[in-house]
């Protein structure tokens, strides 16, 4: 964490600023989506924070580490959000659940840079395994509808899939990706 | 552990965490479940499947687009305003005189120096701006909208294709227009929904709080809308119609909802192509006439609507994915 750089923004450093932007918007923007699965409106917290914190970057004291500072606004962010007129965009109770199931100092914030390679190694998948794997985890469809969908057999799906998985490992272990183990809850 | 592959190990791991076990595959992982191994093969897949779930999800975001929003909302200019305001403002017009020198090279440059704004949505997205004067834009898929960076005191004026419903902040000396080809819409302040699509045969204002004046293109009268109501103009033969609506189903799309009453099928076709950017065909005759009502959340997929449908209005429809073009869905009569 290079808290160094927090000194720099403080005194107007906009491309230290910039720096901070790059390595933490989208990830907190995807935080930000984990909990009110809506990218758009995360998008829109998530700058709005950042504004805030130039604004206020004078005033604003860091006491643990940037990050939790970071990961701390933008969960105040979303209980102003879920106070405000426009927050029919989500459904209230579940955020609230997984606010409260989530703690913030238990949330593994990583860099853009970390996410980003994941997703290189995933882009040297095969072009079928790629697409199969993000119908299932990131679009959530079932094998059967991925079939349906790439017009393919259900057991090819399956196959496609523990190939992927099996690669993944392999790589994300060969460049020390998978050393945390944050799961709190299954 | 004996006797089992290490791989099949894996394999299972995959299965069980994408919820894809059969009754007797379900049978074999409770048999090896409380091993070491299988436990950390069960880490490890969930931990595979969240980072890249997390590697797709941070690809659609647009930094550059929200850098752009950032930076401008940061911008010296905005500092030098908020600085400004603190003194009186004789104050302010002296130093003003004397920053000018000072300042206009580092104002202007190429970021600030567009004035006119221009969004291309296209279909399947949608987006939200925040005006210079506070007003709020929800911008529909398929939409076209232009804006100036800042409004002057003498007009707001922004150009629309597309559909957008705004939620105007108000000032009583200068109007919001909304100019779109069929059109003029002139508002104080007050919250309403345009949809003025190319494709579309009709021009519609619907209003959902406060007054709007609508006027034609050529600056014309044409008329003045109370709250629920709805005026349709015919791009064509310039006929209008002003009726009373419901306006949940005009407002609905902002919460990334619909809400159908009794909404004709065909009707309902033109929203999803343009939320789920596919290509949708009624293959029958009274299809399109079907009447369907709920609620459907853009958030979630088509797939478990389309089989809604399937289910209660005895129609079948069918998904064809293409690589190189829109996925298609073809509905039909059973």
């Amino acid at each position: 964490m290079e808290e160094w750089n927090w000194d720099n923004i403080k005194s107007g450093d906009k491309q230290a600023f910039r720096l901070l932007f790059d390595d933490y918007y989208s990830p907190l923007c995807q935080y930000a989506n984990s909990l009110i699965n809506n990218l758009e409106l995360s998008q829109d917290i998530v700058s709005d924070c950042f504004i805030r914190i130039w604004e206020r970057k004078e005033s604003i004291q860091i006491k643990s580490s940037l990050k939790y500072y970071l990961l701390v606004s933008v969960r105040n962010a979303i209980y102003t959000y879920l106070q405000s007129p426009e927050s029919r965009k989500v459904d209230i109770n579940t955020v609230v659940e997984r606010l409260e199931n989530i703690a913030v100092d238990e949330y593994n914030l990583e860099k853009e840079e970390t996410i980003r390679r994941v997703y290189r190694l995933i882009e040297e998948l095969p072009n079928q395994q790629k697409k199969i794997l993000e119908l299932a985890v990131f679009r959530g469809k079932t094998y059967k509808e991925i079939a349906e969908i790439l017009e393919i057999s259900v057991n090819t799906v399956n196959t496609q899939m523990c190939r992927a998985y099996r690669f993944l490992r392999e790589r994300l272990n060969r460049n020390e990706l998978l050393l945390w183990f944050f799961f709190k809850k299954n | 552990m004996n006797g089992m592959d290490k791989n099949r190990v894996w394999d299972l791991c995959v299965k069980k965490v994408n919820d894809e076990l059969d009754a007797n595959e379900e049978k074999e992982f409770e048999k090896i479940k409380g091993y070491k191994e299988t436990q950390k093969a069960l880490r490890q897949v969930k931990l595979i499947r969240i980072k890249s779930s997390n590697s797709f999800l941070i690809q659609k975001i647009d930094k550059e687009k929200n850098w752009k929003h950032i930076n401008r909302q940061i911008s010296q200019f905005r500092q030098v305003r908020n600085f400004l305001m603190n003194f009186s403002k004789y104050a302010a017009i002296f130093l003003i005189a004397l920053l000018v020198g000072v300042m206009v090279p580092k104002l202007f440059t190429p970021e600030s120096q567009e004035t006119k704004n221009r969004i291309e949505l296209e279909r399947g997205q949608m987006g939200k701006i925040t005006l210079s004067d506070g007003t709020q834009v929800w911008l529909n898929s398929g939409t076209i909208f232009e804006y100036p960076t800042t409004f002057d005191n003498k007009e707001r004026s922004v150009t629309l294709i597309g559909e957008a419903q705004f939620k105007v902040t108000h000032n009583d000396k200068v109007p919001f227009e909304v100019k779109t080809k069929t059109g003029i819409i002139k508002v104080y302040g007050t919250t309403f929904d345009v949809s003025a699509y190319k494709d579309d045969p009709d021009l519609t204002v619907t209003l959902i709080e406060g007054v709007v004046t609508v006027e034609k293109s050529n600056g014309n009268y044409l008329a003045t809308l109370k709250p629920s109501e709805q005026l349709r103009i015919n791009k064509h033969s310039g006929q209008t119609t002003i009726q009373q609506v419901n306006t949940d189903f005009y407002s609905s799309w902002i919460d990334g909802k619909i809400y159908l009453n009794r909404t004709k099928l065909s009707e309902l076709v033109i929203m999803l192509e343009r939320w789920y950017n596919v290509n949708i065909q009624l293959v029958g005759d009274k299809v399109g006439d079907i009447e369907v009502s709920g609620t459907i959340s853009k958030g979630k997929s088509l797939n478990p609507f389309l089989k809604i449908l399937e289910r209660m209005y005895g129609v079948k429809c069918e998904l064809k994915a293409y690589n190189n073009k829109k996925d298609e869905i073809i509905i039909s009569k059973n």
